[in-house]
């Protein structure tokens, strides 16, 4: 049974999964700024019953705040200050570009990556976080704000099911564009085949990292992409609408694999460099583990008090 | 190259499957969206190097793959260059074959011959391929003779070996002249021979003549020159010659030379016995050879004084060559020897005359007769031994005439005229006879003496007990000078000849430059020298005379027996051949075999050695002696002879079976798993690149 909180059925999200995977929180790898309490780290501090620290008293700060215990000790005045806890803003990028269309599985990249996104939106709803959305090719297709109420998850699982794959992509300029337009501190999760240069992925994940956003990326890749195990000369036709290619599969393979290689340790090198939570997802595996497997490195990865 | 199952090669345009399989596949390409082509971009920017080449190489390797399976189940037959221009269907083969008695000689370890060798290398190499014609000629036989197939021509008995030397330009002319007469579309001429310097006569012959028009025929000839050069070191060879019968009417002896003939010098001597039947009789004689040569000269046989005409056989033990191991003799009661001198003046020869009239022994009196210029026209040469020729040189139909004196192996001398010694202005004249001319004279106011003459040999040899001839004693005053190309035997002060003989091939022909009278010599005063010469020149040419014949095995060459006309013009023949004096091969249809091998042919028994008896004359044939020289044509002398044509020479020996053409499928199998394991090689997907 696929339903989302409201009872409609989505061919994209699993509640079985939903629900296994509802026991392991989303949290922020770094301090996020929420409007509301939340269970991720705030920058300020606030009134949890977590200690933070001891700081001097200041003139104007709240008597009430004073540790007369510290003072007893002491003879010196001192505040006692408690972490803050809040929520979170999730911004779900998803790729729809017409490479994403692109499936050998008897599923398209799309559909892997709303799979993806429908899951990890309902958990954040579900644990008050607030969660938007935006679709991106040549141009920003659909943008949804973030918002935590549960009758918004219904929206966003609309739009999702609804958005197509097609057009050249434009994800760089897009994530440029989210890195100036969202608020400071949010989660950025982007589902993508990552066809741009490293290069230009680079100078994007930079781009958010300044902005104190927290990066997830979801690269979604084709095991024929991978592979490439064709037996007969082929014409290639861009997905993108760029031009095609006709070739020999077995004797253009070996030069193939190179270029892949080469661009996937670029591309390895930039997570790596730029802090950017990296998952590479060959869209034959089931979407279950992919998740897990993030959320749990995400726990341990999460920021301290 | 040529194939035992050329039909399978119908199937080489399958070697075209692969490149096929290859097109359609590229003809039948898919087509498919594809969201990753910035690597495909990547790729195809990306420098190919060896990835197009090695698509090819599969492609090569695969097409090479069939192509050796194909050509293997073909069974291909190769044999170096033979292979790579042969094949196809030739219209014409000529087979030239050497029947000449040193092709006999054998291998030391199989016993086969060259002759066996080399036919049985041309029916391996020919029986592969395919001949409209197939035209034999043999040396003994040189004109063209058309055999239904292969096995025929060579199961022929005319490929047999012969007596008969091998005239190579006649062979070539005689190929020219087919070609000419039947203008095949292609020719192949396969040439087996043992190259010897005495067939081929590569210094003379029409040689130059022959390769131009082979140049000049309009369709193509190839020749492949199948040689056997080897020579056998120790093989012998014996030769009798001078056979005569001595002695008086109750005993007779006969009288010979035996030479025994090594192919190369041998160290210190060999002593090789000679075994000499002559009816029932039989004995030996050991001649002992020193570097290469051993002479037993006027070896005596006392013989049953009853046989006035006879026959027999020498032979020497078995070895390499038997067709040099034997000879055959025929020897008979000496003639009346008759000598006719022609004389301007009688008084001026006359004591030739009375040597001439001088019985040696008591066998009888010489016939002498003494005849001038103008009755010269009605005497007859026919029973003459010696021919005295005193005078200006015979010219026209007596010229013929004494040309055939000598080549009937007579003798002739030519004395100078008297006119030609006392004035100069009588010199200078232009007849010519046999390769000389009389040229001027030399009037001395004090004569002179020989300084030098051939004791060793010829007229002038000393006599058997050794003593010298008193030749020294002679004193010239006058004597004419020659020009022409003569054997000086015996030489007077300032080196002009006193005697000398002439350079002929048949005959004894002598020039003597002074006359035996007081104006000119003392050879009549000091006559012993005259005496033993006029004797000796007498017994040389009474040789050839009687009923006993020797003659040497020579080729049945077109139109032989024509060659001297009756009307005494000569013929123009293209190629060098032996006179016509040797062997007359009309008249050996006559010929009854009393000592001959019953494996040749009737047709021709004159090339063979043996005896015959021809109504009442008793005839030995024999090899020629050219034949026991060992020398052979080198490569560059053979290079020359063939200089400007299509050949192809392929050097073997005899009882080789090292065959000419070899089958070589193993050669392409081998081709075909390498190509497949090549292919397997390049195919192979780089494992280091897939991970």
């Amino acid at each position: 049974m696929k339903t989302d909180g409201a009872g409609k059925t989505r061919s994209f999200l699993d509640p079985l999964v939903v629900a296994r995977l509802s026991a392991i929180p989303l949290v922020a790898r770094r301090s996020m700024l929420g409007g509301v309490s939340g269970r991720h780290t705030s920058p300020h501090r606030g009134s949890s019953v977590e200690f933070a620290e001891y700081r001097k008293y200041v003139p104007g700060d709240d008597l009430r705040r004073l540790d007369w215990r510290a003072f007893g000790r002491s003879d010196r005045y001192y505040v006692k200050e408690f972490e803050a806890d809040t929520n979170l803003r999730c911004i779900l990028v998803i790729d729809t570009s017409g490479s994403m269309a692109f499936g050998s599985v008897g599923k398209t990249k799309l559909e892997y990556a709303r799979s993806l996104a429908a899951t990890l939106g309902y958990l954040a709803i579900a644990q008050g976080d607030a969660v938007g959305m935006t679709c991106a090719a040549e141009k920003i297709v659909r943008e949804i704000p973030a918002r935590r109420n549960p009758s918004h998850l219904s929206h966003l699982l609309d739009e999702m099911e609804v958005v197509q794959a097609k057009g050249p992509t434009r994800l760089p300029e897009i994530l440029h564009e989210l890195a100036e337009t969202v608020r400071q501190r949010a989660l950025v999760l982007v589902f993508s085949d990552l066809f741009i240069e490293p290069s230009m992925l680079r100078n994007c994940f930079e781009h958010l990292r300044f902005r104190k956003h927290d990066v997830g990326v979801f690269h979604l890749l084709d095991p024929e992409e991978l592979k490439f195990q064709f037996l007969r000369p082929t014409r290639f036709i861009d997905m993108e609408g760029g031009p095609s290619v006709f070739v020999e599969p077995n004797e253009i393979v070996d030069r193939y694999q190179l270029a892949l290689q080469d661009y996937l340790a670029k591309v390895q090198k930039v997570v790596l460099e730029t802090s950017t939570d990296y998952h590479r997802v060959s869209i034959d595996e089931a979407y279950e583990p992919v998740l897990a497997k993030f959320l749990t490195g995400r726990i341990h990865g999460r920021s301290r008090r | 190259m040529s194939f035992l199952q050329p039909w399978l090669l119908l199937a080489l345009p399958l070697v075209l499957v692969p490149i096929i399989i290859h097109l359609v596949n590229q003809w039948r390409y898919q087509t498919k969206p594809w969201a990753a082509m910035m690597f495909l971009l990547a790729a195809k920017s990306m420098h190919r190097g060896l990835a197009k080449l090695r698509q090819w190489l599969i492609l090569a390797m695969r097409v090479l793959a069939i192509a050796g399976l194909i050509l293997a189940i073909s069974r291909p037959l190769t044999s170096g260059i033979v292979g790579l221009v042969t094949g196809g269907r030739i219209d014409t083969t000529i087979v030239m074959l050497d029947r000449s008695p040193s092709m006999l000689q054998q291998s030391p370890s199989s016993r086969e011959s060259k002759l066996a060798t080399g036919l049985r290398q041309l029916r391996q190499t020919l029986s592969t391929q395919s001949s409209a014609r197939w035209i034999l000629i043999d040396s003994a036989v040189p004109t063209s003779q058309e055999f239904e197939s292969l096995d025929a021509l060579i199961d022929s008995p005319v490929s047999l070996g012969t007596s008969a030397i091998g005239i190579w330009p006649a062979m070539f002319q005689s190929a020219l002249d087919y070609i000419h007469i039947n203008r095949p579309s292609q020719t192949n001429i396969w040439i087996c021979s043992d190259m010897r310097q005495g067939d081929w006569q590569a210094d003379r012959g029409p040689w130059p003549a022959i390769r131009e028009a082979f140049q000049k025929l309009s369709s193509p000839v190839r020749f492949f020159v199948l040689t056997y050069p080897e020579i056998a070191s120790s093989n012998y060879a014996l030769s009798v010659e001078q056979v005569r019968l001595v002695g008086d009417a109750d005993h007779y002896e006969v009288v010979m030379t035996i030479r025994v003939r090594r192919n190369t010098p041998n160290q210190g001597t060999e002593t090789v016995p000679v075994q000499i039947a002559i009816g029932s009789g039989h004995s030996q004689v050991d001649v002992d050879v020193i570097q290469g040569l051993g002479e037993l000269k006027d070896h005596r046989i006392p013989i049953d004084s009853s046989t006035t005409l006879g026959w027999g056989k020498a032979w020497i033990p078995s070895d390499v060559n038997p067709a040099d191991n034997e000879q055959f003799f025929v020897f008979n009661v000496a003639p009346v020897q008759q000598t006719i001198i022609v004389v301007e003046q009688p008084e001026l020869t006359l004591p030739f005359q009375i040597a001439c009239e001088i019985p040696k022994d008591a066998s009888g009196t010489p016939d002498v007769s003494v005849v001038t210029f103008d009755k010269v026209s009605q005497v007859n040469f026919d029973d003459a031994s010696l021919v005295i020729w005193q005078g200006a040189l015979p010219t026209s139909e007596i010229a013929d005439q004494l040309s055939d004196h000598l080549n009937r192996g007579r003798s002739v001398w030519f004395l100078p005229s008297m006119a030609l010694l006392e004035d100069r202005s009588q010199g200078n004249s232009d007849t010519t006879f046999g390769g000389f001319r009389w040229r001027d004279n030399r009037m001395l106011e004090s004569p002179i003496k020989p300084t030098t003459w051939r004791s060793d040999e010829g007229l002038l040899a000393s006599t058997q007990s050794g003593m010298a001839l008193p030749v020294g004693e002679i004193l010239v005053s006058r004597y004419a000078t020659i020009e022409g190309e003569t054997m000086a035997l015996a030489t007077l002060e300032g080196g002009a000849p006193l005697l000398a003989k002439l350079n002929i091939e048949r005959g004894h022909a002598y020039v003597c430059t002074t006359l035996p009278v007081d104006r000119a010599s003392t050879m009549a005063t000091n006559g012993i020298s005259l005496f033993v010469a006029i004797q000796r020149s007498i017994e040389q040419g009474g040789i050839a005379l009687g009923n006993a014949i020797a003659y040497t095995a020579i080729p049945k060459l077109r139109g032989a027996n024509d060659r001297q006309p009756k009307d005494g013009s000569r013929s123009e023949s293209s190629v060098a051949t032996p006179t016509t004096s040797e062997l007359n091969l009309t008249a050996v249809e006559t010929w009854h075999p009393i000592a001959v091998d019953d494996r040749f042919v009737s047709n021709e028994l004159g090339l063979h050695s043996g005896v015959f008896e021809s109504g009442a004359k008793l005839v030995a044939v024999n090899r020629s002696p050219a034949e026991d020289n060992p020398e052979s044509l080198s490569e560059t002398q053979f290079a020359q002879l063939l200089h400007g044509l299509n050949y192809v020479r392929i050097e073997d020996s005899a009882g080789s079976n090292k065959s000419i053409q070899q089958e070589i499928w193993r050669a392409f199998l081998l081709l075909m798993i390498l190509a497949l394991l090549l292919e397997a090689l390049i195919s192979l997907p780089r494992k280091q690149l897939a991970k």
